[in-house]
């Protein structure tokens, strides 16, 4: 009995014995010992491994006892091979040096899983870390992501007020932007002059413009994946920033061993400086009284917690809200009229709202990822006005009437999306990884748009005066017209792709099946990424994808408004489809940085607009907001271009410059005679160049500089003499320019400045402190967003005619400085 | 003193901010791009009238800031080379007058004809279709009513106002419709009124677009005025029965008529709305229909 208990004993205690914890830290060899986020550590001889977390630590929980052999290895460091021996007294740290040969390759410092996935078109990959951003001059002092994404080599805008982006002749609706998995919709403040997220709760953003892996879908264009950051710094950090626009507090750690939270604030106090600001726009003179009152205000909140239930198993909760809301109201008594009163009131405002779940499990050759979640989009917009006259306003046979005058404009809309989805990535080995997963999004549209206009009156005496007693109302005018939508469907999809390494080749095949409920659509788009490191400087890259797109968002052509209407494919609007080809070089310029030269081509099929009679009579007289029907037309796309870019980021001078000659076309049979015509985003060059200087330890400068050839829009020199009343019914069409060609006129080209200039490393407040001078354009740079003319035409009596040009240019941005203050908060603020 | 100093700077720089910011909102355009001149061709062709004088014109280049003065006689095309077919039948065409061109048939199109044309001048060559709506205009019902009470005197005459009830059976894209007594056509022809001009008057044309009725048929309500001479006698209107004439005209254009007539260039909407292929101008079919009627009427 003794000797069985011995033995158990000691199988147990062997077995005890046999596996071991093992972590360690992972840390660049530099003075500021920075944490290498995302390096592999391997054991060959017992096949598993890890990667580091954002503080460059990994754990093992289980390794056998003895001496083992470790690979410490990064993407442009030197690989370290040692031994270990399990278990260890300490905690061992590890410092790898950067590898100059092999900074040509774009760093990964994120999830590795994901980051991997996306770096399989290389050269169409940029990463941005909120760390990036601290040089880059702000717009009002906000630092804003989606502004530098704007900024960089195959990303346009339309204009400064623009929020969108615009990639390789797409369009701003087909980018997918997920925030920890999450798509969200139209993530604008104050319409589009910056995103709704909150830089400093970001971690890391990647863009892929390319061939996007096969574990996204939905859209044709781009996918912007940003990560928030998750409270995991030991000692908590985060930062507290003032602008003159706003306020943004951020802050995260951990609260135990297994939990870490971030929550992070930002709101405009704009509100109460408008709340004082109408004291002063009440106008009052004898003849009338006219108060006028504006409010506006946004904000947005992020939450997330982490929470491991063991190293392996980890559940992470996210919450994003953004909200938008601008407010005018006005009234006009006019004491002259018998106190006639005359009131509006404007609202438009847009919120966002997105919760998910997500489960991690990892085993040593397995990353399980399974995510539920929920997005919510409302836009709201309304115009209300009344009018109260208590003269007589109209004449009616030998009457006058009197009227009582009420219009109302409403459009809103509501989306509600719930998914599910599973990612399964698989560590074939060392070279090989497997990714595969599904994922389920059931989607509900519905918008309203009405406008209701009644006048009710009655006859006054014929010599003006009030007939007694007063006659009950008549009502004169009554009209309403509306239009709903209300759709619902769902989208499954699923992919299977892969990372194969031979050699100096890898190749990242993979098929993504997805199928569309409302139309029956069903189809496999190929995926191919495949990069040739054919010397240790030099590398070639090659890329092939096809694309669908089911969610479509319409408006006018020259802005973004929160009327845009929001549309999903059905048997009339088929879905969107696009396929793109790349071919590029990389070559490594050892310290003078890193330079790619990219050219791509895509062309898309089904692309959405307007008919031109939506667009011309969106805007009618008596209403204030467009009012776009639903009637489609459908046209396709070209996009082609080269990018070249050079990146430098080692040295105290680091920096970029990008510069795309491309092209971009559409056509539509319904449009433009059916010819086909440039896209708005159309500008043949297009230059950036962003310096960043690190003058001293406390001083930086950063400088950005943009070219971008003119805008292309419709606008014509041409004039012709309309038959004003061709059917002699009284009817007068306005003369105006012959605009028979769609953007076949150039704006000026636009250029601008930035600067931004930052006092570092000041204690203030006992802290951290960073205080920044930016100024926007810097040498005040008229760039104009558009050409109005109001040509004036005047009919002699002798029948010659007269037109005084008036052609007026409209600009974007003048210059704009603004100071901000960022405050460190925590032990490990970045 | 130092205070003082420098509450005056700071006004200086707020003033000249505001000032850079003012101005760097909005800006006049010298634009001096040229404009290659393009044709123009107008013509309605109605199912009741005969063919029309078919007018070609071209457009021209307005640059800069100074004004430009433009005879439209200088713009007519004269010596083009025009090309008219009726339903594929060709038609021969005489300029009467510099940019003018009348065809010479004694056809006259039908609910349903089409009309082609090509206009070629030195190498630029434009072409369009116009084509005559068809619709079943007979079985538009009209009813008006048979009472009519006392508005208002003017000019003489003391003015009744009866409602006429009109029912068009289909929907098109745009409808304008004039109600008017054989009496007031007379009476204003005679003063030298435009029956068809814009005066707020009972028989001006109302246009209805389909967007605005509901449902697939047309109910509107017009107006026309039964009038009666006042005399030096007689203070009050009086009531009579009388016997009223008059007519409804209905005008339906082709659809491009609707897109056209709410063009409005700004900013927002920006392009041109015409069917000439390769030029500017509208070449279009109209469906007119009249119908004359007498209704007997108490005034009162």
């Amino acid at each position: 009995m003794a000797f069985i208990i011995l033995i158990l004993t000691s199988f147990l205690s062997s077995g005890a014995e046999q596996v071991h914890p093992f972590n360690g830290r992972v840390i660049e060899y530099d003075e500021y010992r920075t944490p290498l986020y995302g390096a592999s550590v391997w054991f060959p001889d017992l096949e598993t491994g890890t990667i580091t977390n954002r503080t460059g630590y990994f754990s093992f929980d289980a390794l056998p006892r003895g001496e083992h052999i470790i690979r410490i290895s990064f993407v442009g460091y030197q690989t370290i091979e040692t031994t270990v021996f399990i278990p260890s007294d300490e905690n061992p740290i590890f410092k790898l040096e950067m590898d100059p040969q092999m900074l040509g390759e774009l760093e990964v410092l994120a999830d590795a899983e994901e980051s991997v996935q996306m770096q399989q078109a290389s050269l169409s990959t940029i990463q941005v870390t909120a760390l990036s951003l601290t040089h880059m001059p702000r717009l009002l002092g906000e630092p804003d992501l989606i502004r530098m994404i704007q900024n960089l080599p195959g990303v346009k805008t339309e204009s400064d007020f623009t929020g969108g982006f615009f990639v390789r002749g797409g369009r701003n609706d087909q980018n997918l932007i997920l925030l920890d998995g999450v798509p969200v919709y139209n993530p604008w403040h104050l319409f589009g002059l910056f995103s709704a997220f909150n830089t400093e709760a970001i971690d890391r953003v990647e863009l892929t413009k390319g061939v996007f892996p096969a574990r996204f879908g939905s859209r044709i264009s781009s996918v912007l994946d940003i990560k928030l950051q998750e409270g995991s710094e030991r000692l908590g950090g985060g930062y507290l920033t003032v602008s003159p626009m706003s306020a943004s507090f951020s802050y995260g750690r951990p609260l135990n061993q297994q939990t870490s939270y971030l929550i992070s604030v930002r709101r405009t106090y704009m509100d109460p400086f408008l709340w004082i600001w109408n004291r002063t726009l009440t106008i009052e003179d004898s003849f009338e009284t006219v108060n006028t009152t504006l409010g506006y205000y946004f904000y947005d909140l992020n939450m997330k917690v982490v929470h491991k239930f063991s190293p392996q198993t980890r559940l992470e909760a996210a919450w994003f809200r953004s909200s938008d809301q601008f407010e005018v109201s006005g009234e006009t008594i006019e004491r002259a009229a018998d106190e006639e009163r005359i009131s509006d009131e404007m609202l438009t405002g847009w919120k966002n709202n997105t919760g998910s779940l997500k489960l991690l499990r990892r085993s040593p050759r397995m990353l399980l990822e399974t995510q539920a979640y929920l997005t919510f989009y409302h836009s709201n917009n309304r115009h209300n006005e009344e009018t109260i006259r208590n003269s007589g306003s109209a004449f009616r046979g030998n009457n006058w009437i009197t009227t009582d005058h009420i219009s109302d404009q409403r459009f809103e809309q509501w989306f509600r999306d719930a998914g599910l989805q599973q990612h399964i990535t698989w560590f074939a080995g060392e070279n090989n990884h497997v990714y595969l997963g599904w994922q389920w999004t059931l989607h509900h549209l519905r918008d309203i748009s009405s406008f209701r206009e009644t006048e009710d009156g009655f006859l006054l005496n014929p010599d003006g005066t009030r007939p007694s007693p007063q006659p009950p109302s008549e009502q004169i005018m009554n009209t309403f017209s509306a239009d709903s939508l209300s759709i619902q469907s769902h989208i499954a999809a699923a992919y299977l792709s892969s990372t194969l390494r031979f050699g100096d080749l890898n190749l990242h095949p993979g098929i993504r099946y997805e199928t569309y409920s409302l139309t029956g659509y069903h189809t496999f788009m190929p995926r191919l990424n495949a990069n040739w490191q054919v010397t240790p400087l030099l590398q070639i890259s090659a890329g092939y994808g096809h694309f669908s797109q089911y969610i479509h968002v319409i408006g006018l052509d020259l802005v973004r408004t929160p009327m845009d209407r929001w549309f999903w494919s059905n048997e009339e609007r088929k879905p969107v489809t696009s396929r793109m080809a790349t071919f590029g070089l990389s070559y490594d310029l050892q310290e003078a940085g890193t330079i790619t030269i990219e050219w791509y081509q895509k062309t898309m099929n089904n692309l959405l607009n307007f008919d031109p009679l939506s667009q011309i009579t969106a805007y009618r007289e008596t209403e204030t907001f467009p009012r776009f029907g639903s009637t489609t037309v459908s046209g396709k796309g070209k996009a082609y271009g080269v990018e070249l870019f050079w990146e430098k980021s080692v040295g105290t001078v680091t920096g970029w410059m990008g510069y795309t000659l491309s092209w971009a076309w559409n056509q539509f049979s319904s449009l433009n005679r059916g010819n086909r015509f440039p896209s708005r985003t159309d500008k043949r060059h297009d230059l950036q160049v962003f310096l960043s200087w690190d003058i001293s330890e406390n001083w930086s400068l950063g400088a950005l500089f943009n070219y971008k050839s003119g805008q292309p829009i419709t606008f014509s020199t041409g004039h012709y003499l309309h038959e004003r009343d061709p059917l002699q019914i009284g009817d007068s069409a306005p003369r105006g320019p012959v605009l028979t060609e769609m953007n076949a006129f150039r704006l000026p080209a636009y250029h601008r400045l930035d600067l931004n200039l930052a006092w570092k490393n000041r204690r203030w407040f006992n802290r951290r402190t960073e205080v920044s001078l930016n100024v926007i354009n810097v040498y005040n740079r008229f760039n104009p967003i558009t050409v109005i003319s109001e040509t004036a035409i005047i009919e002699d009596r002798d029948g010659t005619i007269i037109l005084y040009p008036q052609n007026r240019y409209f600009g974007q941005l003048p210059i704009l400085p603004v100071i901000s203050l960022r405050i460190a908060l925590g032990g490990d603020a970045r | 003193m130092k205070f003082n100093k420098l509450k005056i700077i700071s006004y200086i720089l707020f003033i000249f901010c505001g000032y850079i910011l003012l101005i760097s909102c909005e800006m006049t355009a010298d634009i001096q791009v040229d404009h290659e001149p393009v044709l123009q061709v107008d013509a309605v062709f109605y199912n009741d009238k005969p063919m029309p004088v078919i007018e070609i014109k071209r457009s021209f280049q307005v640059t800069g800031r100074s004004p430009v003065v433009v005879d439209p006689e200088s713009l007519m095309v004269n010596g083009a080379n025009v090309t008219l077919k009726l339903n594929g039948n060709l038609i021969s065409v005489r300029e009467i007058e510099p940019g003018r061109y009348l065809p010479i048939t004694d056809l006259q199109p039908s609910m349903g004809d089409r009309i082609h044309i090509e206009v070629n001048w030195y190498g630029n060559v434009v072409s369009a279709e116009a084509r005559i709506p068809d619709y079943p205009v007979e079985d538009v019902e009209v009813t008006p009513e048979t009472n009519a009470y006392y508005s208002h005197s003017a000019l003489g005459h003391w003015v009744y106002p009866l409602s006429v009830n009109i029912r068009i059976p289909f929907l098109p894209e745009l409808t304008s419709i004039q109600t008017i007594s054989d009496k007031e056509k007379k009476l204003y022809k005679n003063a030298g009124f435009n029956p068809n001009s814009v005066c707020g008057c009972p028989w001006e044309y109302q246009t209805f677009f389909k967007e605005n009725p509901r449902g697939n048929s047309l109910s509107v309500k017009q107006p026309i005025w039964v009038k009666i001479p006042t005399d030096d006698i007689s203070e009050d209107p009086p009531t009579a029965f009388l016997t009223v004439p008059f007519s409804i005209t209905i005008i339906i254009p082709e659809p491009i008529y609707n897109e056209y007539i709410r063009t409005r260039y700004d900013e927002i909407g920006a392009i041109t709305v015409t069917n000439v292929d390769g030029g500017v101008g509208l070449f279009m079919g109209a469906l007119r229909y009249v119908r004359n009627l007498r209704v007997d009427v108490e005034v009162k």
